[in-house]
């Protein structure tokens, strides 16, 4: 039953109740989220200083700059273990998890857990972004609000990126960059009805960042120009130096991150520490490379380093960030990706200023190199094209540089994908057993899917690893199945085939493990692929078994995909795209 | 903006509302509130923040430029980037940063982050005149003489806080020294004249400013400018040979020889003025023009002259047919009475003076006399002032 109001509020506010609309409430949240979001990247950015002269002060000695990081790493890594599990690395992957496969859903403690971890590993010299746990930080707060609201699902899943956004906004100081990054990268579609949201909170959140910390860019950067058209060719270059860069540095965060993950579990909680006991080495004689580097690459673009000390950092920065990642610590590759860039293109500035009296052609300074190079590394790293364009563009607000940095990150994306498919944040990902949705399937609306043909009903299917073939066989032949599965429903171990249980058991291994039997990789699809996947999929697997596995833990098993099953499915539901309810 | 447009049915649509308003508005007004106060607190750790790194960057100043002058360039170098990167806003850090990038030791790099930094700082302080200075005095290095003009303008006509006259009188100079190197006399003298009027009565600075006139080629400013300096400083010899220097170059050689003999006699070191005052004695001697001479012996002194001058250039390996001896030759043999006649004088020292400049491509050695010669052929050749 409705209330009358008072008439006071009768007065105030007409006969009605004071109600909002969806899209009125879901306006006022979108510049409270933006506000919100853009408090948390400013105060994050400010804690982090605020650690870092707390930890070192002006001028610490050895001893102090080799403790701190492992000390603080130490700490760091048992609130990772213990209660902030979601809070290691960048943060970028978790909200594109959290937006595709959760429905929004973010826990209220990790962007709290996200910002304590961060500010403690980046304050303490670890060589990572701010800009990933920001956008984590912002995507969790909107997710928060948005989950204490008790909105509707899709509304919580509309605000992720919109608190994303409006913290890398405020991050960067790059409001058209930050939506940019939203649609392109954790949305993953540039026609997403999510625009408008986006930008308003960016912009919100800029406008709070600003009043903070005033209108100051981030870079001071001079006016560059493209000096002669015949330049683009340097350019190119970079694209291509800056491509094999991305490349390298991607594979060796991925194949770093993979021994640690590889090693037992229970190291998880130390190896932050060693990650940072490694870092207090590296900062002994290279200081440099602590915490975001936004100083040092103001001095690259600034013509502020030599050749040979551009060089030197971008190895170093380059290794001590994968060591700080690959061990599990909390913090972004993004501003990494923009220092490496900024000195592998500040070093191939002056290989072109050398070789330009030459060949007879004017060329740039090496700032300006510098200036591109970090769009070109930030497009073959993180594959965020426009996203990468546009930021350089909000922070130099010079479109003289447009030309040559559209060239070299195209080239450097096209590298970068040719030698590595999927994009870091898809690899790290995949590494942590979680697949995103392709664009096909995001894409693809309308047709069957495989959730729509899977059998769910396979808890037969499955046995103890440590199950005797003959018990094995016994099982499969009461499943009525040509398949067995070894493990739990949530944590498949392998597979193995009743032909080849029939196999062992003629050979006298009735008694042995079914393990010992089972393979380790088997051909999989997620329940949102398009049938025509399926299909593919069914027709290069030899198994005649398909596993339709959960996107956000690709050892659970949500059903499987045979041909009886199949054709089963077809025929009951009399399959067409007409008749499809 | 996602546009479903329900009226009424908004994500609490299907649940009453609380009291008078929508659930969803008080949380947002309480969201609202939230943020507001998390603001205050962030803008106080903002504050804390600024102050922060501004003692760390006026720490790090300190400590680079006491390093720079200690002589670890390098090392205080990067600690004054330290300090720049930290508040880039402050001109002073800047400043101190370019100084140490554009010691002479400096290579080209560090000169041209040097201009980068000034230009980033020109553009939120374009009057400050050490900035225009210091790009002007480095346009000037790279030989760009249109930026260095315009930069020592800027550096003239900016603010100055202490003492504005002084500082606009030593760039003004600084201007006009350029300007003279580069050839570019007109110019400079136009600063120089700008520049007259306001030196003060201080014998350094007039003789600073007689140099430069003398330099340009305005002797009789130049003279002004040395008298000047002498009234206030009458025993600097350096003051005295200048005002030598600046009678020489104007044809008042009595005057010359007076000045430079005050210079010898008030302890001049240098052999310069000696030899300068050697010089004047012969053009005295030399002279047809000289004051209170009878006409016989202005003739006697150009056919002297002129004899002088044929006699050298025969000496010294003339071509077989040379119009400039022949011309001589008959000159000097010309009837008295049409030498007496003024213009026939002037237009005999003028041929010496034409002999004179053939010498110094022609006689390996030189003659204390065509220094003479020359200085009274310009002499003769200046209207009287």
């Amino acid at each position: 039953m409705k209330m009358r109001p008072h008439w006071p509020a009768r007065w105030l506010l007409g006969p009605g109740e004071w109600r909002l609309r969806d899209s009125q409430l879901f306006l006022a949240l979108t510049i409270v989220i933006g506000v919100l979001a853009g408090l948390s990247a400013v105060l994050f950015a400010l804690s982090i200083d605020a650690a870092g002269y707390f930890f070192f002060g002006l001028a610490p000695g050895p001893a102090r700059v080799i403790l701190v990081p492992t000390l603080v790493s130490l700490l760091s890594g048992i609130l990772l273990a213990t209660w902030f599990n979601d809070a290691r690395g960048s943060g970028v992957p978790q909200t594109k998890t959290a937006y595709h496969l959760r429905q929004g859903v973010i826990r209220p403690r990790v962007p709290i857990g996200k910002f304590i971890t961060g500010v403690l590993c980046i304050g303490s010299g670890h060589s990572m972004g701010r800009e990933g746990p920001s956008v984590q930080i912002g995507a969790g707060l909107a997710s928060a609000v948005g989950q204490w609201l008790k909105l509707p699902p899709d509304r919580v899943k509309s605000l992720v990126p919109v608190g994303a956004s409006a913290a890398l906004a405020a991050a960067f100081n790059t409001p058209v960059a930050a939506v940019l990054f939203a649609l392109e990268e954790i949305i993953a579609d540039l026609n997403a009805p999510l625009l408008g949201s986006t930008v308003i909170a960016s912009v919100a959140a800029v406008i709070v960042a600003r009043s903070l910390l005033g209108n100051d860019p981030l870079f001071h950067v001079p006016e560059y120009e493209l000096q002669h058209p015949l330049e683009l060719l340097a350019y190119v270059v970079l694209g291509i130096v800056g491509g094999l860069a991305s490349v390298a540095f991607g594979k060796g965060l991925l194949r770093a991150r993979g021994y640690f993950l590889g090693l037992p579990a229970w190291s998880r909680t130390w190896q932050p520490a060693v990650g940072g006991l490694a870092i207090g080495l590296i900062l002994v004689v290279f200081p440099e490379v602590a915490g975001v580097g936004y100083t040092h690459i103001d001095q690259a673009l600034n013509g502020g380093l030599v050749l040979s000390a551009m060089v030197v950092l971008a190895v170093v920065k380059g290794g001590a960030t994968i060591v700080s990642y690959s061990t599990g610590n909390a913090g972004g590759i993004f501003a990494p990706s923009l220092f490496l860039g900024a000195m592998v293109g500040g070093a191939v500035g002056y290989a072109v200023q050398w070789l330009a009296p030459m060949v007879g052609v004017p060329v740039g300074e090496p700032g300006a190199y510098a200036l591109v190079g970090m769009g070109t590394l930030f497009a073959g790293i993180i594959r965020a094209p426009l996203t990468s364009v546009f930021m350089i563009f909000e922070i130099t607000q010079d479109y003289q540089i447009f030309v040559p940095l559209m060239v070299a990150n195209m080239i450097s994306l096209f590298i970068s994908r040719r030698y590595q498919k999927v994009s870091i944040y898809e690899a790290l990902l995949a590494q942590d057993g979680v697949h995103l949705p392709g664009p096909l399937v995001r894409q693809s609306v309308g047709g069957w899917r495989a959730g729509d043909v899977m059998r769910t009903d396979v808890d037969s299917w499955f046995v103890a690893p440590s199950t005797p073939v003959g018990e094995a066989l016994a099982a499969a032949e009461t499943a009525g199945t040509t398949c067995l599965l070894t493990g739990r429903r949530d944590a498949v171990d392998g597979l193995v085939a009743r032909d080849v249980l029939v196999r062992a058991i003629a050979e006298g291994r009735t008694a042995d493990p079914v393990a010992a039997l089972a393979a380790d990789d088997w051909a999989h699809v997620h329940a949102d692929h398009a049938i025509d996947v399926v299909l593919e999929r069914f027709s290069r697997n030899q198994s005649g078994l398909l596993l339709v596995l959960s996107r956000a833990n690709v050892r659970q098993v949500e059903g499987v995909i045979t041909q009886e099953t199949l054709l089963g499915v077809f025929g009951a539901k009399r399959m067409s795209r007409e008749t499809r309810p | 903006m996602a546009d479903d447009d329900r009226a009424g049915s908004g994500p609490a649509g299907h649940r009453p509302a609380i009291g008078l308003v929508q659930r969803e508005i008080v949380l947002v007004i309480v969201l609202a509130v939230a943020a507001a106060a998390i603001f205050g607190m962030t803008r106080s750790l903002a504050e804390w923040s600024d102050r922060t790194a501004d003692a760390a960057a006026d720490e790090w100043h300190r400590r680079g430029r006491a390093v720079v002058e200690s002589g670890r360039v390098n090392e205080g170098i990067a600690l004054l980037r330290q300090a720049v990167s930290h508040d880039r806003l402050n001109a002073d850090y800047t400043l101190s940063l370019v100084r140490a990038l554009t010691r002479p030791e400096r290579d080209d790099t560090a000169w041209t982050e040097a201009r980068r930094l000034l230009v980033q700082l020109r553009e939120r302080e374009p009057d400050r005149p050490e900035i225009n200075l210091r790009l002007a005095r480095l346009a000037a290095t790279a030989g760009d003489t249109d930026e260095t003009i315009r930069y020592y303008n800027h550096a003239m006509y900016g603010l100055v806080p202490d003492d504005p006259e002084y500082d606009r009188r030593r760039i003004r100079v600084e201007l006009a020294t350029f300007l003279l190197d580069q050839g570019d006399r007109a110019r400079a003298l136009g600063e120089l004249f700008a520049l007259a009027p306001d030196v003060p009565d201080d014998a350094a600075e007039h003789f600073e400013l007689g140099a430069l006139f003398l330099r340009a080629g305005e002797a009789r400013s130049a003279l002004a400018e040395f008298q000047d300096a002498l009234r206030l400083a009458p025993g600097d010899w350096r003051a005295a040979a200048g005002a030598g220097d600046a009678a020489l170059a104007t044809g008042a050689f009595a005057q010359a020889e007076r000045h430079l003999q005050d210079a010898v006699r008030r302890g001049a070191t240098e052999p310069a003025v000696r030899q300068r005052l050697a010089l004047v004695r012969l053009v005295r001697s030399l002279n047809p023009l000289s004051p209170g001479l009878v006409s016989a012996t202005r003739v006697t002194r150009v056919r002297g002259g002129l004899t002088w001058a044929a006699e050298r250039l025969r000496g010294c390996a003339p071509p077989d047919d040379d119009p400039l001896l022949s011309e001589l030759v008959r000159m000097s043999r010309e009837p008295l009475a049409v030498l007496r006649e003024s213009d026939a004088l002037v237009e005999g020292i003028a041929l010496i003076g034409r002999a004179v400049d053939a010498m110094t491509s022609r006689c390996a050695e030189r003659d204390p006399a065509e220094a003479a010669w020359q200085a009274i052929d310009t002499a003769a050749g200046v209207p009287a002032g």
